[in-house]
């Protein structure tokens, strides 16, 4: 491996990979979103807190790769059509073989999200390109942040989402990187949200005091298994706590991978799919704001979220085909209206 | 520990108990907190199903789905009726209502008690409000002044969690120490707030001879916002999230909804304290109602009474009795001074029970020719805060002022503007819609708040063998009214409203008789000639007042009785003025004080 | 008419008697609510004759409100009915009908005035209608109150 702190093509090869992983990260929100959005109001209360936990740390992921890509001066890219992928997609990891789609709270939808979460096998190489899991990605993209030395962090600081700013309502602030110890930090609390800390079924703690939480897959697998899992269990042994209830029907009809070309032309739920990917993609425009020198623009993301569940919802309720199927959100990219004159 | 049952015994599980029973638990002692009422907000779900009987309630007055019973009835601002002059009480509900004018207030006797439905408006007294006879006089003077609170309402503000900002709260002439910081940044200003700031901030309003500066200003909130990284010396602040969800209600999310409840829990209420209370091994017991304060040799009191119940309609009971080392009534204005009253106790002075206040709450509403953005966000988040002292308080009160963001909410809006579009103007399809969203949106909707002085007159009092409830405990009979110096202050506060409609070009729509008066402003009065209603603000204060004698006041300036020293009664009864500024963040402060006299004197 | 027929016929005269779209009404989730709402309190056959008038209202789409105005809201027996629709989805509420309506027409003892839920006080299109939100639910989120209100239909 050659060194070379300013080895341009390397550090591109870097900020790529960054910009790849913050598209990784987002692309999953989708599909967890649509789940959470079908339970019905008021039932399946810890389903839907565990989904809604691990929507909430995907969006904190976002931020902590925005910030590491922001640190070696690359700049985020949120609000393209590329961001954006077309469901059902293939992640480009574990083989091709992972299909994320949007469906609704269903055991086929906790499977897929059990795959996309899994822990990776201890012997993976890091890679930065040519991965197959993204634990490989995160590795390597780590070996290469090690490697190319402290100077490779031009980034501004006042380009850093940090703490007070990013509110999600979950555990854990935003890491501020500007070196690269917090920039190793940063991708540590990533990986171990996601799978584990070296192969345990919790993420580290990484504030004194802070409860210690599951990693996601083990989050899905109560969901999937029905019983919670107990901090002394461990990951290659089935849960041993207390029943978790779930209702699989009290859940919202929604048809499976909606799209707005499948809906009437000039219809009223077309226009209404319509206006949900124009809130949407308000949100992308709004992050890729927050990303890109304004981070103060999260503020005016929280509506729009907020605005997504209500009309996800609304398209849940209505029928569209003779199936029995409701509309749903299909998370299509907009381009931005034209401004007013 | 020998001969007692624990160390200190609370009655009253809302947000004084809390913070004793957080305070002394934390300090070791061995703390148990009575509750007369029900538990709510133990778990998550718990909590939720009040909040969908609140949903599903018809009137959404300040109780609405939170625990009623029987056993522990908590007044309904549903059961005021019109007094007339020289008629019978009013005996609907709990309250008796001997008049002239009817008390407006409720209060709820549940676990968090009544900070589970407040506004959440944290406003510190004004310096010349703890001097009113001294510096006007008119009322009393306390026995402590502004500066003896400073560091307890930092204290209080930090364990509410209040959200403001400093430079802000400067020009409602409350002095702050240098370099002062909330744990929270303002909730940010609604669009009626700025486009409010936009015409009247800094107009002059006429009072009388003399002008004043109209300031709109946000109001503190106890509610989350975004923590201020200065606060604490730069340690910051950690807000506290749901009961039983800490990861809900890190901020407030505008269910406009603080009254009767909020879903989200981002208004602090008083579970988050017992929470802690708990969890440093204080034990809270539900449904227990306190029926009598024992006292025994050398005048110490030497246990409590009270009734365990079981069923909400056709309770049952088991009585105990409790003994502890110290007692401390935190059961809010009215039931303390019921509890001292049914026992006989600390009333040498004669004043428990006396020199009730509220603060009369005066509507004025009009239309504007705009959108305002109404039905968002908390109920209020900014005021008209530079009306609250002046030389006219030697003449009649001063007021603080509500900016409602909910528009004619408190009216039946935006209900009963449908109601008046389909049955009055018959109107329906895209019409309707249109109608109600003009007329709603432009709804000026402003509170005012109207101090009252102490009058040993208005006072809870009980009729043994009289009026009674399910546990044949004395109902609070209630005699109550306005003075003139309190309406005079209506009619000043209505003329300033009429010149801030006027600035505005806002139609006036105020009425206080008639069909369009505000059908819950029970209070009716005449003043020079013209007609007022009024309604209560929630806010109970007085009744067992402190001071540095024993002749005209019943607890000293630690709120430890005069007559028992090893019984503290606490909360808004203390206070022997009530300002013009919602009291909760003032006994909160009083609260904290008291904790630590104890906590000095017991651990 | 089939029962699901009825219910959309129910949904297109609710659209054009609250001013709000077919898919919006779809979008409360309340429609089979209200329908069988509106059949415990009035019977059936009133409920269907209400559905059936108004529903050939719409066949002169450049003249529904006049239509809908003559046949319905200005008949003594429909058109208390239809107002109290509107207000069953403006509020989530039923108002209890006029005297006169009962005496000729019976009295239920669900023909009082209530709040049929906690959902159909969420479900309310007043709060739509207003650019706002039910209170207590529906939250829009952190400082979501401070730009100008949005009104107008979104989509």
């Amino acid at each position: 491996m050659s060194r070379g702190p300013g080895d341009p093509e390397r550090v591109g090869r870097l900020r790529d990979a960054l910009q790849h992983a913050l598209m990784l990260e987002h692309a999953t929100i989708p599909a967890y979103l649509c789940a959470l959005y079908s339970i019905e109001d008021g039932t399946n209360v810890e389903a839907a807190e565990i989904i809604r936990s691990v929507v909430m740390e995907e969006m904190l992921h976002m931020v902590l790769v925005a910030n590491v890509l922001n640190a070696v001066g690359g700049e985020p890219s949120v609000d393209h059509a590329g961001f954006v992928p077309r469901y059902p997609t293939q992640l480009p990891y574990s083989d091709g073989r992972l299909v994320v789609g949007l469906r609704r709270f269903s055991p086929e939808a906790v499977e897929t999200f059990l795959a996309i979460e899994r822990p990776e096998p201890a012997d993976a190489r890091p890679l930065v390109e040519g991965y197959d899991t993204i634990g490989q990605l995160y590795a390597g993209i780590e070996l290469e942040l090690r490697d190319l030395g402290p100077d490779v962090f031009t980034g501004r600081l006042d380009r850093q989402v940090g703490p007070g700013r990013f509110y999600y309502g979950g555990e854990g602030d935003p890491v501020v990187v500007r070196d690269l110890d917090s920039a190793l930090e940063a991708l540590e609390v990533i990986v171990e949200q996601g799978e584990g800390l070296d192969h345990t079924i919790h993420e580290a703690p990484h504030r004194v005091g802070r409860r210690d939480e599951l990693a996601h897959y083990f989050r899905f697998r109560q969901i999937a298994i029905g019983y919670r899992y107990r901090d002394s269990d461990v990951a290659n042994a089935p849960p041993t706590g207390p029943r978790l209830e779930v209702d699989w029907d009290a859940v919202l009809p929604m048809r499976d991978h909606p799209a707005v070309a499948e809906l009437p032309p000039g219809s009223e739920v077309r226009a209404l799919s319509q206006a949900f990917n124009r809130t949407y993609g308000e949100l992308l425009r709004c992050l890729h704001r927050a990303f890109n020198g304004q981070p103060d623009e999260l503020i005016a993301a929280v509506p729009l979220m907020y605005q997504l569940r209500y009309q996800a919802v609304a398209l849940m309720r209505i029928s569209c085909g003779s199936d029995g199927r409701t509309a749903g959100p299909s998370f299509e990219w907009t381009p931005p209206p034209p401004a007013a004159s | 520990m020998t001969g007692v049952d624990c160390d200190v015994l609370v009655v009253g599980a809302g947000i004084a108990g809390a913070i004793l029973a957080r305070r002394l638990a934390e300090s070791g002692l061995d703390v148990v907190v009575l509750e007369a009422g029900e538990a709510t907000g133990r778990t998550w779900a718990e909590y939720q199903s009040n909040i969908t009987a609140m949903l599903g309630s018809p009137a959404k007055v300040p109780n609405a789905g939170w625990p009623n019973s029987a056993a522990a009835p908590s007044p309904s601002v549903l059961d005021i009726r019109p007094l007339s002059h020289d008629g019978p009480p009013g005996t609907a509900g709990y309250f008796v209502q001997e008049g002239p004018q009817p008390f407006g207030s409720d209060y709820l006797r549940a676990r968090g008690g009544t900070t589970l439905h407040w506004y959440a408006h944290c406003i510190r007294m004004l310096p010349s409000d703890f001097a009113m006879k001294s510096t006007y006089g008119v009322g009393v003077d306390w026995p402590l002044t502004y500066d003896d609170l400073v560091p307890w309402y930092a204290e209080a503000e930090r364990e509410i969690g209040v959200a403001a900002d400093v430079e802000d709260q400067l020009r409602t002439g409350t002095p702050f120490p240098d370099g002062y910081v909330y744990p929270m940044h303002k909730i940010p200003p609604t669009y009626l707030d700025r486009w409010l700031t936009e015409r009247l901030d800094g107009t002059p309003v006429r009072i009388g001879q003399e002008t004043y500066p109209t300031g709109v200003v946000p109001v503190p909130g106890g509610r989350n916002s975004i923590p201020n990284p200065q606060y604490d010396g730069g340690r910051g602040f950690q807000p506290v999230g749901a009961v039983g969800r800490p990861t809900a209600g890190l901020r407030c999310e505008g269910n406009s909804s603080c009254i009767p409840g909020c879903p989200a829990q981002a208004k602090y209420n008083a579970l988050k304290t017992l929470q802690l209370a708990e969890a440093a091994g204080a034990r809270v017991i539900t449904q227990a109602v306190a029926s009598k304060v024992l006292v025994g040799s050398h005048d110490e009191v030497s246990g409590v009474e009270y009734l365990r119940w079981s069923g909400d309609v056709f309770p049952t009971v088991v009585p105990h009795t409790i003994t502890a080392r110290r007692y401390v009534l935190a059961a809010h204005s009215v039931e303390n001074a019921k509890l001292l009253l049914m026992s006989r106790a600390a009333n040498t002075s004669d004043q428990v029970g006396r020199n009730l206040m509220d603060h009369p709450f005066l509507l004025s509403w009009a239309r504007t020719d705009e959108p305002l953005g109404v039905f968002r966000g908390p109920g209020s988040t900014a005021g008209i805060e530079t009306l609250r002292d002046g030389p006219f308080r030697a003449r009649h009160s001063s007021f603080r002022t509500d900016i409602d963001n909910w528009g004619f909410q408190i009216l039946g809006s935006p209900g009963s503007d449908v109601a008046a579009a389909v049955y009055g103007d018959q109107l329906f399809g895209s019409a309707l819609r249109q109608r109600v969203a003009y007329d709603v949106q432009r709804q000026l909707m402003l509170g005012f708040l109207l101090e009252q002085l102490p009058d040993p007159d208005n006072r809870v009092t009980i009729k043994p063998g009289g009026y009674t409830d399910a546990l044949g405990l004395p109902r609070p009979v209630v005699h109550y009214d306005l003075d003139a110096w309190t309406r005079e202050g209506a009619a000043v506060a209505r003329d300033c409203a009429v010149q801030w409609f006027e600035e505005l070009g806002a139609d006036d729509l105020t009425a206080y008789d008639g069909p369009d008066r505000p059908m819950a402003a029970h209070q009716q009065f005449t003043w020079k000639d013209r007609p007022y209603c009024t309604l209560g603000a929630g806010h109970l204060c007085g009744t067992h007042r402190m001071g540095h004698t024993r002749t005209d006041h019943v607890v000293d300036p630690d709120q430890r009785s005069w007559d028992h020293r090893n019984l503290f009664v606490v909360g808004a009864g203390s206070m022997p003025t009530i300002g013009t500024s919602n009291p909760t963040l003032t006994l909160a402060a009083l609260a904290c004080r008291t904790a630590a006299v104890m906590v000095e004197e017991l651990a | 008419m089939s029962s699901s027929d009825l219910l959309d016929d129910f949904v297109s005269l609710s659209a054009a008697l609250t001013g709000f779209s077919v898919a919006q009404l779809q979008g409360t989730g309340m429609a089979s609510t209200y329908y069988a709402e509106l059949v415990a309190i009035v019977g059936d056959d009133l409920t269907v004759a209400l559905v059936r008038e108004g529903c050939l209202t719409l066949r002169w789409p450049d003249d529904v409100e006049e239509q809908l105005r003559l046949r319905v809201m200005e008949d003594p027996d429909l058109g208390p009915l239809a107002r109290n629709l509107v207000m069953l989805w403006y509020t989530g509420g039923w108002v209890q009908l006029p005297a006169e309506w009962r005496d000729r027409n019976g009295a239920s003892s669900l023909d009082a005035d209530r709040l049929l839920s906690a959902t159909s006080w969420t479900e309310g299109l007043m709060w739509p209608a207003i650019g706002a939100h039910p209170t207590g639910a529906k939250a829009p989120g952190f400082a979501s109150w401070v730009g100008p209100p949005v009104l107008g239909d979104p989509s």
